[in-house]
């Protein structure tokens, strides 16, 4: 067996391990086709992170398309109880400079069904464990929507004002936040809080008490209220690689509508790792639930890898 | 070690004497070499001299852990990074200048010549206004002269160059400025020595 296990690339032996790791939590490996039908990702647009997708005519003249997501596919395939699946799987979407298709290797882990925090803590306390997998030198930074969200709500009802506000919090540039500000009349402890929310990073205890502070509303009170049991129930668990949290992280307003997360590797320029809370997708779909996961981005951890075996991390 | 990408050229001589003053010295940078790369690693900094439209790039990607761009190069670049500080230097606009006398028709689609095509696109959008953009690579002003457009988009400073020229700017949309930005995945590792350098430079703004 250690023979079999030599000849394995560091990427190999990750996905080894990640397999294991959620089967021992009682997951069961998901297979899906490659195929979808188009209009399914046409009715569910804003939740694609990348709304460009490859198309062909099957041979049945039904118009397909080469898998964009995996999420999606879960969930409209969800026909009700608990949950737990995980996956490896490829998707198709552009490359970065959205000059050209790109296929992406994903391992991801969905949980749905009626979520209790005990179940979030446990998606949550997987993902971490996942990235102290695949580097000892890793982080999950988490965070909530309702957070920045409640701050907003609480603002102004302006959706576009809103969002723009959201696009500099996220960039962390206070002064921007400032600035929009006081140019749409938003002043004192309200265009305060708007500021910090941009700079609010660290462990959980050492953002708790300036995070109490600048809560504008019941939205924002209650994220931070469950961040804090989460933060409580994730610390128990052991293996994890390093948690922080940033309450800047907000995501997608139309996807992620609860707990949010995402992971990073020392050295490596972008996240390989991004989950969280996408009750509005199930429901949507005519789905009363919750659910929640993460995906892994594979082809993102081979500038940490290297070209072949020689440069095994032996974390994995 | 913080890893700065700064712009070659007269903005980044500015902003190194901005970083010097703030206690990022490098002393060679001041040498007339043709050098790169430059490190002093008592000061815990690895400066990266970058064509200033290139700056997003090396700094979205990793190469450098920070540096400092102009406004309009992380909006058309659409770099997804952390814009950490307006250090208010190399201050002008982005505007859309045209032939004086110049009167929009809006049953035509407009022709708009740029190097911006990104900014001038979604400035367009947002407007609804239908336009065919032509991109270019330089002296953007002779384009509404011989024909080629109807209007620019285009960074106004002085205002002299368009003046020159015989054009008017008709619209002004974007204030411009050097910005420090960083590495999403740098900032999370080394929060600390970013919002460090963050604050001197504040400092010594003041």
């Amino acid at each position: 067996m250690e023979d079999l296990i030599s000849v394995l690339k560091p990427s190999e032996r990750l996905k080894l391990k990640l397999r294991c790791l959620y089967e021992k939590q009682g997951y069961r490996k998901y297979e899906m086709s490659r195929f979808e039908e188009y209009a399914f990702y046409l009715e569910n647009r804003n939740f694609l992170i990348d709304k460009s997708v490859i198309t062909f005519t099957d041979l049945d003249g039904r118009l397909l398309a080469l898998k964009p997501d995996v999420t999606l596919s879960i969930a409209k395939n969800y026909r009700g109880g608990e949950q737990r699946v995980y996956y490896t799987e490829n998707v198709y979407r552009p490359d970065r400079a959205g000059r050209s298709f790109k296929e992406i290797e994903q391992m991801g882990l969905e949980r749905v069904g009626s979520l209790s925090p005990d179940d979030e803590s446990e998606v949550v306390s997987l993902a971490a464990q996942s990235m102290r997998l695949v580097s000892g030198d890793s982080m999950l930074e988490v965070s909530h929507c309702g957070f920045v969200g409640g701050l907003l709500a609480a603002v102004t009802d302006d959706a576009r004002l809103k969002a723009e506000l959201a696009a500099l919090i996220s960039e962390k540039n206070g002064q921007g936040v400032a600035r929009l500000a006081a140019e749409n009349g938003i002043a004192g402890k309200q265009a305060d809080a708007l500021e910090e929310a941009a700079a609010l990073s660290g462990s959980f205890a050492e953002i708790k008490e300036r995070a109490g502070s600048i809560c504008l509303s019941d939205e924002a009170e209650r994220a931070l209220t469950e961040l804090e049991a989460l933060d409580s129930a994730v610390s128990k668990t052991s293996g994890l690689c390093d948690v922080r949290y940033d309450l800047s992280l907000h995501g997608a307003e139309d996807y992620y509508n609860g707990v949010i997360f995402c992971g990073y590797v020392r050295g490596l320029p972008f996240r390989v790792l991004s989950g969280g809370r996408y009750d509005a997708l199930l429901c949507k779909l005519g789905k009363n639930c919750g659910a929640l996961g993460f995906a892994l981005y594979l082809d993102e951890l081979q500038l940490l890898y290297g070209d072949d075996a020689a440069g095994r991390d032996e974390t994995c | 070690m913080l890893t700065v990408a700064l712009p070659k050229g007269r903005l980044g001589d500015k902003v190194y004497a901005r970083l010097e003053a703030a206690g990022y010295i490098c002393r060679d940078m001041t040498d007339e070499s043709r050098k790169l790369v430059f490190e002093n690693e008592a000061a815990g900094v690895r400066y990266l001299l970058v064509k200033p439209t290139d700056v997003c790039v090396y700094v979205e990607r990793g190469a450098a852990d920070v540096g400092i761009a102009g406004k309009d190069v992380i909006c058309e670049t659409e770099a997804k990074v952390y814009e950490l500080l307006d250090l208010g230097i190399g201050k002008c606009r982005m505007a859309v200048a045209a032939k004086r006398g110049f009167t929009d028709n809006p049953g035509r689609t407009l022709r708009v010549a740029t190097k911006f095509v990104n900014i001038a696109n979604k400035h367009y959008s947002d407007l609804g206004r239908n336009i065919d953009i032509i991109p270019l690579h330089g002296s953007i002003e002779l384009a509404p002269i011989v024909g080629l457009s109807d209007v620019i988009v285009d960074i106004v400073e002085s205002g002299s160059t368009l003046r020159e020229n015989d054009l008017v700017v008709i619209e002004e949309f974007m204030q411009i400025s050097a910005r420090f930005i960083a590495n999403v995945s740098s900032y999370k590792f080394k929060e600390a020595e970013i919002t460090g350098m963050v604050s001197a430079l504040k400092e010594v703004e003041k």
